[in-house]
């Protein structure tokens, strides 16, 4: 976000003048953005690929990334356009930072010690994760989800189902349930912003993936209006390029609700941190078969924790629990999610 | 630059509907740009009309087109920023298309301009920077008098500023204003006289020389479009 004037703090994108992907010369009107009812059309510094990174209608503070111009356009006008370098974006001169050792051992007593610069996706997660804390009033509800009829569902479509067609994950289950469970709650697909309440109309469910050395929310947009195997094909592709580091911003930006799972790892609940601005986060545990009361016996039963971590200027106790409740609800009678 | 783009003028417009003074100040503003004139200040009054820029959200106008059609009142979508506002005669309308490097500071000085100008007419007049953005404009107490939305192109300034005269006040009622709640209100609801646009126009001129420290020469609209006529042919 370029500023546009010296009393200037933040700015909202107003409309982009160029398309993603397009060609742009140096001193190109690329995006108009607003300030104090100011609009401007601000020029292109350099020449390349255009990427964007901040949707219009997007606020954001001075400094913060609203596109990558990428690549040399004589090159990529030589070359397949294919051939303009995608990984810009991710800033390859900080991907791999050098490590600086430093003659602190008699010192610190903590041995030889490392300094290494973060690259600015590593830069971006402590600034937002720091800033979540630091200014979302937040708390968490916790509910137990028995997903015995949902494992079974999945043994089976593993056993009996055509092999090219993945078996959509306990994960991808999850993201269908809380999309179908956001169209009734719509407190929680919005956000506090401002001052205001902003609701979105669009159920885009991001999905929290480790990279080497990174954390992304890799977004499914409409998962409400997704199937299931839509969803576990769109998941799966998002995390392998997540892991190759192939991912674009446009698939990263635009989440209205995350989707965080440590199951894998064995972690029964976690409390996860708050994607701002969204209004809230759900963190997924491990299924474990575990004793439990079922139809008055006490039977193994295979029991998931859900922990839905609530920014309370948006969304209330209530509210997050009828959200909550909706979500086990519809995973413990899946073939719900089917249609 | 020319010794012409030194100087500073005002025009006075009168009546225009508002696509054809859109059209007008683009075409000013491209001359600006060229060098073709100096810094100049459109003033004139539009018929009825809501305009919106691209961050107007549908709720703003509660009611469709034909209901507002059958009041008299266009809606004319703007290739601007800020959200839904109300034109009408009675309602004096400023555009400076000038040039400035610090896009909000130019906004901050039409704040102060159009303070200076009420208050020669007896209107106590403030405006609320510390408020946010949302409260961009001139206010008397909480009761907003003036709304200001600009846009700049190459460090010329287009759009600008528009202060309820005596017009009437019923049709702000029908919108959601700048996508506020805010009451509105004019020089007439405030003093119970309402001043004529162009006596007004007057004090404008006398405020902004104040605020440029230089003395804004009077332009007819005629020699106005004489000296950006050549953007015209070029157009054409």
């Amino acid at each position: 976000m370029p500023r546009l004037s010296d009393s200037m703090e933040e700015g909202t994108i107003v409309r982009w003048l160029k398309r993603d992907g397009d060609e742009v010369a140096r001193g190109e009107e690329l995006v108009e953005i607003e300030t104090d009812k100011a609009t401007l059309a601000y020029e292109s510094d350099t020449a390349g690929t255009l990427q964007i990174t901040a949707q219009e209608g997007a606020t954001l503070p001075v400094g913060a990334r609203i596109a990558v111009i990428g690549g040399d356009s004589s090159v990529a006008s030589a070359a397949p356009a294919a051939a303009a370098p995608v990984a810009e974006v991710e800033s390859p001169a900080a991907a791999a930072p050098p490590a600086t050792p430093a003659s602190g051992d008699e010192i610190s007593g903590r041995g030889t010690v490392t300094t290494t610069e973060p690259t600015r996706t590593q830069t971006l997660i402590a600034r937002r994760m720091a800033e979540s804390r630091a200014t979302v009033p937040s708390f968490t509800l916790q509910i137990s989800v028995d997903m015995t009829t949902a494992t079974t569902l999945r043994a089976e479509a593993k056993a009996t189902g055509d092999e090219s067609q993945a078996v959509p994950t306990i994960n991808d289950m999850v993201v269908k349930a809380a999309a179908l469970a956001l169209r009734e709650q719509p407190q929680a697909n919005g956000a506090w912003r401002d001052g205001k309440f902003e609701h979105y109309s669009r159920i885009n469910i991001g999905v929290a993936v480790a990279g080497p050395g990174t954390l992304v929310a890799a977004t499914v947009f409409d998962a409400d209006a997704k199937t299931l195997a839509e969803i576990s094909t769109e998941t799966g592709e998002l995390a392998e390029r997540v892991r190759s580091g192939t991912i674009t911003p446009p698939q990263t930006s635009g989440g209205t609700f995350t989707v965080s799972n440590l199951g894998m790892f064995g972690v029964r609940s976690f409390e996860a941190v708050i994607n701002t601005p969204q209004a809230a986060i759900l963190a997924v545990g491990a299924v474990e078969q575990r004793p439990a009361v079922h139809d008055g016996e006490i039977e193994p039963r295979m029991l998931m924790e859900l922990t839905l971590s609530c920014d309370h200027r948006i969304l209330y106790g209530a509210d997050g629990a009828t959200l909550l409740a909706r979500i086990k609800a519809l995973l413990e009678a899946p073939l719900s999610l089917a249609s | 630059m020319t010794e012409r783009a030194e100087e500073c003028s005002v025009v006075q417009l009168g009546r225009l509907d508002y696509r054809e003074a859109n059209a007008l100040q683009e075409r000013v503003r491209d001359a600006r740009e060229a060098g073709r004139i100096g810094d100049t200040l459109l003033l004139l009054e539009h018929n009825p009309v809501y305009t919106r820029g691209r961050r107007s959200s549908p709720e703003e106008l509660p009611q469709d087109a034909a209901w507002y059609a059958e009041r008299g009142i266009e809606i004319v979508d703007v290739d601007r920023g800020g959200r839904v506002t109300y034109h009408a005669p009675g309602q004096l309308v400023g555009y400076p298309i000038v040039k400035a490097a610090d896009v909000v500071a130019h906004v901050r000085s039409l704040e102060r301009v159009i303070i200076a100008a009420l208050a020669s007419v007896g209107v106590e007049a403030r405006a609320r920077v510390d408020e946010g953005s949302d409260f961009t404009g001139v206010w008397v107490e909480e009761r907003k008098i003036a709304s200001i939305g600009v846009h700049l192109r190459r460090s010329i300034t287009t759009h600008g500023f528009a202060i309820n005269l005596g017009m009437d006040l019923e049709p702000w009622q029908w919108i959601v204003p700048c996508g506020l709640q805010a009451e509105i209100t004019s020089v007439a609801a405030e003093t119970g006289a309402s001043p004529d646009a162009e006596q007004f126009a007057a004090q404008i001129s006398a405020a902004w020389a104040a605020e440029l420290g230089a003395t804004p020469q009077p332009l007819s609209p005629e020699r106005l479009a004489a000296l950006i006529a050549p953007t015209d042919a070029a157009l054409a």
